[in-house]
């Protein structure tokens, strides 16, 4: 019996995501050959990059359509850290959105003009360009 | 000549993104957007064309959603 469980996100630039978790100050080792990710009573799967939230892990795992999905014990996570799985996908996604919705404005030579973050979390971004 | 483009970018609290589209006159508009479209994976949800879409050289709003 194993407890991971993946969810399907889009994500699919790892040095997007690994900005947005430097921004998060979360700990991760990354490899192409594999990373261990730590779960349930020492239970280990491989996953491309491991997020490190103390005792266990959140593995980021490659799915066949090139996204990326994440994979934990996301009840283990629960009870040490005091996150859910939908907190913490959503948290990661939200970086994960914006570290790349930056990312592709820069390189489509758009500047961010303004940025605000609202109480909920939700970041309204103003960008321009002339062309 | 040069047009300024301006990009309205809304990033909900589970990662979904909206993009908003102003001073783009014409179909320019939804060009615009694909950039963002093809970084965040394509899953459009949402797509909406205001009237002014369809009159050439007037300012343009498009509301395209985004889930990651």
């Amino acid at each position: 019996m194993s407890h991971f469980t993946t969810v399907a996100t889009k994500i699919n630039d790892l040095v997007a995501l690994t900005r947005a978790l430097d921004k998060l100050k979360l700990k991760y080792t990354q490899a192409e050959e594999g990373v261990v990710v730590k779960g349930w009573r020492g239970q280990t799967s491989l996953a491309e990059i491991s997020i490190h939230m103390g005792r266990y892990d959140i593995g980021v795992v490659k799915n066949e359509d090139g996204t990326y999905g994440l994979q934990a014990d996301w009840w283990g996570i629960e009870t040490t850290v005091g996150k859910t799985e939908q907190e913490m996908v959503d948290e990661l996604n939200r970086e994960y959105a914006y570290q790349k919705v930056v990312i592709a404005c820069e390189n489509q030579g758009y500047q961010i003009e303004d940025q605000q973050v609202a109480e909920d979390g939700t970041v309204k971004l103003s960008v321009s360009k002339w062309g | 000549m040069a047009q300024r483009k301006e990009l309205e970018i809304t990033i909900s609290p589970s990662g979904e993104v909206q993009v908003q589209v102003k001073c783009i006159p014409g179909q320019a508009c939804v060009e615009e957007t694909k950039f963002l479209e093809d970084a965040l994976g394509n899953k459009i949800v949402d797509r909406q064309l205001t009237s002014d879409y369809y009159q050439p050289g007037v300012t343009t709003d498009t509301g395209v959603t985004n889930r990651t």
